[in-house]
């Protein structure tokens, strides 16, 4: 018998899909390694004593086996099922955001435990935030910086000036926001409203603890979707299917006569940031 | 690799290759076992493929897979016509009708909510079941999703869809409970939970 070489590893389980009979290949994040491909064998008998172990957005424990061309999950335990992001619809979709988003702007096997850090944070930060579109913005910005990519907010991205607080313009292409002179230059520059800049700045320098108390008014959650979601699409060269989804839950509720998401604060509660 | 090949076997692989969970290597497999096969088993085989090209039907009403519509099930007047209970799949109805415990009427959804996947509540048969919450007199909607993450969100999204348009229908979902032969030990959480939550009165 050949030794089987085990590795211990805790992971998040970010995409996953069937493959023959009865098994499924999973999409891991893993705090040792980075991202990996792994194969699951059997958890979609019922009887399984993995596969609820091993469902989207969980965090669990692994004991993965070197095999030919996958790993092998040879056991598996919950650490944290984040257990209300499936009982609700939109907290669900935006799991599915923050998973979508960490499985395209990570590579294979690059170890990153800031990035598992800030995933299974913003995870449990999505199980109880009153406004999760908030969790989003603040996952997105970080992950950004973390993946290399982050957005220039401090000084204009084209002529490195320093930028005042209104009157700037943001541009994907360019990498983050422009000074009044540079707004003209690229072809896709967006309007940037002096409260969503604000909040940008405070999202990518502080704590989630200060950032997670943010109240935002919807027109200002809005203009910040619109701009985070124009940057990363730019970035990815394609849509996201989980902001696909979002938009279709809103436009769903729309025409079913349902009420969105309460608002909960009507106006936005000014806030300072410091550059970094 | 294929070149050497007669064009109609180099064919069959590539209908295979498209299969969910077929790889290239094991289409070719399966052609060549099927080169071996006797001739009246390959025509049986090529009977029944063209059988689900020209005989099935969406049942109207319950969008099971049948050979008419209405379906057997939604055709036979012993059904309580009041009881209709929500699947994923039609292969989710026949492992239902297996038990014998059910005596309602079904409706299909021919998937479950995947963004990953791109599929939306509107690629699936949820419209339709709003539509016959309208006109049918239906007492309870039974939703028997797969207990998953996909699953759950349908459900989720199928109750307000219904509630939207019926605020008095009673709504059930299957209950949760530990899997047959399974050790207490080895649950996970969620599964332990709504275990807890689902108990049942004894005798
Ligand atoms: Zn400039
Ligand atoms: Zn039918």
């Amino acid at each position: 018998m050949s030794r089987v070489h085990l590795q211990r590893s805790e992971a998040v389980v970010l995409r996953r899909h069937d493959y023959g009979e009865a098994d499924r290949i999973l999409t891991l994040f893993t705090r040792e390694r980075g991202k990996l491909h792994a194969i699951a064998k059997g958890v979609r008998r019922i009887a399984s004593r993995k596969s609820g172990h091993l469902e989207l957005f969980t965090r669990c424990r692994l004991l993965l086996a070197r095999g030919r061309n996958l790993e092998v999950v040879t056991q598996a335990e919950t650490v944290d099922a984040y257990g209300p992001l499936r009982e609700d619809l939109v907290r669900t979709a935006y799991a599915y955001h923050l998973a979508e988003l960490t499985d395209r702007l990570t590579a294979d096997e690059n170890p990153s435990p800031g990035v598992f850090d800030l995933l299974t944070a913003m995870l449990g930060a999505l199980t109880v935030a009153e406004e999760p579109s908030l969790v989003a913005r603040y996952f997105e910005v970080r992950l950004l910086g973390l993946a290399g990519y982050r957005p220039q907010l401090f000084h204009c991205a084209l002529c490195q000036q320093l930028l005042a607080e209104e009157g700037n313009a943001f541009s994907p292409s360019g990498g983050g926001a422009l000074c009044p002179d540079c707004a003209g230059r690229p072809g896709d520059a967006l309007h940037l409203d002096g409260t969503a800049f604000r909040v940008l700045r405070f999202l990518q320098t502080r704590d989630w603890s200060d950032a997670g108390a943010l109240r935002l008014s919807p027109a200002t959650r809005g203009a910040l979707e619109r701009l985070t979601g124009a940057y990363i699409e730019q970035i990815l060269e394609r849509d996201l299917s989980s902001m696909g989804f979002l938009r279709s839950l809103r436009s769903a509720a729309a025409s079913l006569g349902l009420a969105a998401a309460p608002d909960t604060a009507p106006a936005d509660r000014p806030v300072a940031a410091e550059p970094a | 690799m294929t070149t050497s090949l007669p064009a109609a076997v180099g064919r069959l692989i590539d209908e295979f290759s498209r299969l969910p969970g077929i790889g290239p290597k094991t289409a070719s497999r399966l052609a060549f076992y099927l080169l071996r096969m006797p001739p009246a088993q390959a025509r049986a085989l090529s009977e029944a493929l063209r059988g689900i090209t020209e005989g099935i039907v969406h049942c109207a009403r319950c969008h099971n897979l049948a050979e008419s519509s209405p379906c057997p099930v939604c055709a036979d007047p012993g059904r309580d016509a009041g009881l209709v209970c929500v699947v994923e799949e039609p292969l989710d109805v026949q492992a239902l009708e297996r038990t014998h415990e059910y005596r309602g009427l079904y409706h299909v959804l021919h998937g479950a909510i995947s963004p990953v996947d791109r599929i939306g509540p509107a690629d699936l048969r949820i419209g339709e079941l709003v539509s016959r919450v309208r006109v049918e007199p239906i007492r309870e909607l039974i939703l028997a999703t797969n207990p998953s993450l996909e699953g759950d969100a349908t459900a989720m999204y199928v109750e307000r869809a219904v509630r939207a348009v019926n605020t008095d229908l009673r709504i059930t979902r299957l209950a949760r409970g530990l899997p047959m032969g399974g050790d207490i030990e080895y649950a996970d959480e969620q599964t332990l939970a709504r275990a807890m939550k689902g108990r049942s009165e004894r005798g």
